[in-house]
């Protein structure tokens, strides 16, 4: 039996214990469920836990839409509920029959600066059934330092174990050993495909509006798919059902606002957010020539609603839509962005089934227009139409079962070319359609005190449609063949079936082991020659010849809180297992063609590796110590003489030292300390004379490691002025505080001084930057 | 590309960023064979063979002796190269010539390189001016008609008072074919002792028409700090270099604005 076998037959094993488990708990029980609020806000309030007193082990807490389900047996009880920074709550119910109970919190008086808005249990990171999952809270990602103080939550998210910076100040990121564009990142649960502005060095999320985010890197529960590496899991903020709320801010990049509300009192609510960078207009304001003629800038501009339609529905409507700028008058302006839209139906149809019905408009486009003489545009588009419906039934207290599926339409236009000359000429490259359907089955149960179960089943189908003309490649990678497909025709589906198990045993209360495993696959591929330029890149689906990227994951993990919870600690082992992992050939152009297929080369890659996680959570002095020790290679044919090479993204070593201290009341302090291994990069062994200049001579592909990297980030906080009314701070920060020069790009050119010499020159960015930013709140 | 350099030039603007030069400790390699083969319109053949160095080498590159170098068109004319007193093994007889096709057979040690390449016909440069970007930056832009039907590849050189800047522009009509083209020659002001061009300085560009292989060989050693990869070579046989067969065009102004 190979792992892999094994690891499917201890999953058809523990479906039937599950049988028998549900079996065996069948005495007549009623249900209480409802939502828990803010009293004050309205705001739904997530990882409440709530007890059944005399009960206690009986515990559950509220899910990301702020509800719960408790199974009580029948007579009187008493349900305690507690969250951090809220006053504990009592209530007493007469039960017999299944009831909804909606229970309002008061924020505790005591503890304001307590207040922690994450939900989590003290004790997850043992009990959480889950591996490899990490939940970030908003005070995280607004204490911790970050380049030019734009809080920002992927640059939080870079300093937890297996996860990597895909280079300095970027907001991509590398999630155990898988490429960037492997991460499913869903801003309400919709997918987006850009999560960068300027040059990758802020993502499209303003901090401001963030509820709380949750990453998954290793064994992503089946209700998520369609990427080979990670989920994040980002939920936006819900408005105040009672008043209006005013938040701000004003930095050296941007300034932001964003206002909450009710629209109808105790029933909706909006929210709305903008963010823009505005150093172009100071430039302009002062009179400065260049700003005149050039445009930079970002904005990003969110959008939430809620509606509780009856006790029972929910409607919830979302939408975000950013766009990057960069130009110069009379020379090129280019921009992109997203544009997207979700509207959700949640219902509770009684107490034991929770229904979530979403349809989702996805737009991610580019524009980039040369306009000297003759106007000369390009623009690329994808379109995803997604309907997506889930079901959570609360069986028991001790299972869960959730299934659903979702259907998307991809719409990809990877190029339109418009020349301008009198009556114009247009050329475009064919669009890329496509039909993604996925259908899950999860189920959660507690088997034993000490043992608990998350397994799953995710079957995904991916159709490649016409209208289009489809390529048969020889082994040269010419094409051989044409064939066109009529409009709406299946050219191929792809079947895959995608098993995910987690298992956490408690050793005792205060320790566990956890092991997992999932399938992954993913039918979206990014082809990216350059980090820097987003333009320059291209998203393709799966053809007729780029098959589904697949991965296998196993983890071994030993979790252990010490001190009453202050102490967490983890270390967790990974192997992951890829199949059709693509490639680029030499000098491989994709831009301005169909048939991108001959660019490309296949082949497999491994990644593996093991992580450690030291975490204080609680007192004045916050933070964590995290170091990774791990590999990521590939095997492509074609490439490196078929063998074995370091992937871009393989890093042997990677360290984040995170500290957060709150002095008093007015004063707070954090610093960031990262390190880690250069990436694997192709360096010249030689050179040689051509055109009049030397140039440098490549014998292997990322056969060199760039420099080491580290940097250290430090921040003080201090509150200006704290009333109930009026809340406002001011953030000073240092970005790379000892001036580090860390490589950004190495370029091999003719040197400055002696034009017959090659020499290296090393781009560093970002030294000694400082930042200072204002927020508000009212 | 050049889109590329503007953005990186707007960004700096807003950022700090620190440029050194560094010396790093790289693997040497075995030695590979180098072949520069031109023929240029009205111009006898010039191939030059050398071999590849270590990285941190000196920059002087001995001609290979004792090769075969032929080069016949599609004429029926054959010709055999000799090395002379240059370095470089020339031709006698042959001439570039417009629409004219040729073969490049070079053999070292029993081993055969061969290329193929056809001389496009001219596009001369219609207009050339000093273009403005940001404030006192101005750049030559050329202006050219693309003649239809045909694909053409194009690539400009600048020259600054006599002096070669280091890099090109390079062009295709994928998008344009029979269009006015415009183009902005773009170059990297460190090669000019730091300055832009200024007002009075003697700005030259000659714009080449090259054919598909020597096109592909010099976009792709365009990006070859992106790719990090030997350019594409339209020699077969496993070498580096290229044969380049081109016609060209010159034009020169003193800038002013």
């Amino acid at each position: 039996m190979t792992i892999k076998q094994r690891f499917m037959f201890l999953g058809i094993l523990f479906l039937l214990l599950a049988h028998n488990g549900i079996a065996q708990s069948s005495k007549k029980e009623y249900v209480v469920s409802g939502t828990i609020r803010d009293h004050e806000s309205q705001e739904l309030l997530i990882g409440v836990t709530i007890v059944e007193q005399g009960n206690e082990s009986k515990g559950t807490i509220t899910n990301v839409d702020g509800e719960y389900k408790i199974k009580v047996f029948p007579g009187e009880v008493i349900l305690i509920i507690s969250y951090i920074g809220y006053d504990k709550e009592e209530i007493k119910l007469r039960i017999n029959a299944d009831i909804t109970q909606d229970i309002f919190l008061k924020p505790s008086s005591l503890s304001l600066q307590e207040v922690v808005v994450s939900g989590r249990k003290a004790d997850e990171n043992v009990t959480n059934v889950q591996s490899g999952v990490e939940k970030i809270s908003i005070k995280e990602i607004n204490t911790l330092p970050v380049l030019l103080g734009e809080k920002d939550i992927i640059k939080s998210i870079q300093l937890l174990p297996g996860v990597r910076s895909t280079g300095e100040g970027s907001s991509g990121i590398y999630v155990r050993g898988g490429s960037s564009d492997q991460n499913s990142i869903l801003l309400d649960n919709i997918p987006l495909y850009n999560t960068s502005h300027l040059m990758g060095f802020f993502s499209t999320f303003n901090s401001d509006v963030i509820k709380n985010a949750t990453l998954y890197k290793g064994a992503m529960p089946a209700q998520f798919g369609e990427r080979l590496s990670s989920v994040i899991d980002i939920q936006s903020m819900d408005g105040d059902m009672e008043k209006y709320n005013f938040n701000g801010g004003v930095g050296l990049i941007s300034s932001k606002l964003s206002i909450d509300g009710p629209i109808q009192k105790g029933k909706s609510s909006f929210v709305i957010a903008g963010r823009r960078t505005y150093a172009d207009l100071v430039a302009k304001a002062i009179g400065a020539e260049d700003a005149k003629s050039t445009s930079l800038y970002f904005y990003d501009l969110n959008m939430k609603m809620n509606f509780n339609l009856s006790d029972k529905d929910r409607l919830i409507v979302s939408g975000y839509w950013g766009r990057d700028v960069v130009g110069m008058k009379n020379l090129f302006n280019n921009s992109y962005g997203n544009l997207s839209g979700a509207i959700r139906w949640s219902r509770n149809f009684n107490s034991k089934l929770l229904m979530n019905t979403s349809l989702i408009y996805n737009n991610y486009s580019t524009k980039a227009e040369e306009n000297m003489d003759v106007d000369m545009k390009v623009s690329t588009d994808i379109n995803d139409y997604i309907f997506k419906q889930d079901f959570s039934f609360f069986s028991s207290e001790k299972s869960t079962l959730r299934f659903g599926y979702s259907s998307t339409y991809h719409n990809i236009g990877p190029g339109k070319y418009r020349y301008e000359e009198k009556s114009g000429t247009d050329r475009a490259l064919q669009n890329r359609y496509s039909w993604e359907n996925g259908a899950y089955i999860s189920h959660q149960l507690k088997l034993s005190e000490k043992l608990e179960l998350l397994y799953g089943l995710r079957a995904s189908a991916f159709s490649v449609l016409g209208k289009g003309d489809f390529y048969t490649l020889d082994q040269h990678h010419n094409v051989t063949d044409t064939t066109s497909y009529k409009s709406g025709k299946i050219v191929k589906t792809y079947f895959n079936i995608e098993p995910r198990i987690s298992v956490n045993y408690n050793l005792n209360n205060n320790s566990s082991v956890k092991t997992s495993y999932a399938r992954t696959t993913q039918n979206m591929h990014l082809l990216s020659n350059s980090a820097m330029n987003e333009l320059s890149e291209r998203w393709t689906s799966s053809s007729n010849y780029i098959k589904p990227q697949i991965a296998d994951q196993v983890s071994l993990g030993y979790f252990r809180n010490f001190s009453d919870n202050r102490f967490e600690f983890s270390v967790e082992g990974y192997y992951k297992d890829m199949k059709n992992q693509i490639d680029f050939k030499d000098n491989a152009n994709t831009s301005r063609k169909d048939d991108i297929e001959i660019e490309l080369l296949f082949g497999k890659g491994r990644a593996y590796g093991v992580e450690f996680l030291l975490r204080k959570r609680t007192g004045r002095l916050t933070g964590w110590i995290s170091y990774t020790l791990s590999k990521s290679e590939k095997k492509i044919d074609g490439i490196n003489q078929n063998k074995w090479y370091n992937a871009i993204q393989d890093r042997t070593h990677d360290i984040s030292v995170v500290g957060m201290y709150e002095l008093n009341d007015k004063w707070s302090f954090s610093a960031a300390w990262v390190y880690y291994t250069g990436n694997a990069v192709s360096y010249p062994s030689g050179k040689y004379p051509v055109d009049g200049y030397e140039v440098p001579y490549f014998t292997e592909r990322n056969g060199y490691r760039a420099p080491a990297y580290h940097r250290l980030d430090i921040e003080a906080t201090k509150v200006l002025k704290k009333t109930k009314k009026f809340t406002s701070e001011l953030s000073i920060g240092l970005y790379n505080a000892y001036g580090r020069e860390n490589p950004y790009m190495i370029e091999f050119k003719t040197n400055k001084d002696d034009p017959n010499k090659l020499s290296t020159y090393q781009y560093s960015l970002f030294k000694f930057m400082p930042s200072v930013s204002w927020n508000f709140k009212f | 590309m050049k889109v590329n350099i503007l953005i990186l030039i707007l960004v700096s603007l807003f950022f700090f960023s620190c440029e050194q030069e560094v010396e790093l400790k790289v693997n040497t390699s075995e030695p590979c064979y180098v072949i520069e083969a031109l023929i240029t319109l009205g111009e006898f053949a010039k191939v030059n063979i050398v071999e590849s160095k270590n990285y941190g080498e000196d920059n002087q590159y001995p001609p290979v002796r004792n090769v075969m170098v032929s080069i016949s068109d599609n004429t029926g004319e054959k010709e055999i190269l000799e090395l002379m007193a240059s370095g470089l093994y020339e031709s006698k007889e042959i001439k570039g010539i417009e629409g004219r096709t040729y073969h490049l057979n070079v053999e070292i040690e029993q081993q055969e390189y061969t290329s193929v390449a056809t001389m496009p016909y001219a596009v001369p440069i219609e207009d050339m001016i000093m273009f403005k970007t940001t404030t006192d930056s101005y750049f030559p832009k050329i202006t050219y008609n693309d003649p239809p039907g045909i694909r053409n590849y194009y690539r400009a050189i600048l020259s600054i008072n006599g002096k070669r800047m280091p890099g090109m522009e390079v062009m295709d009509d994928r998008d344009t074919d029979g269009k006015k083209n415009s183009s902005l020659i773009l170059f990297d002001p460190d090669y000019n002792g730091g300055d832009d061009i200024k007002k009075g300085d003697v700005v030259r560009i000659e714009m080449q028409c090259l054919d598909k292989g020597a096109y592909t060989y010099f976009e792709s050693l365009n990006r070859i700090n992106e790719s990090l990869a030997n350019p594409t070579s339209n020699i077969t046989g496993g070498v580096l270099g290229y044969f380049g067969v081109y016609t060209y065009d010159t034009k020169e102004i003193i800038a002013d604005w």
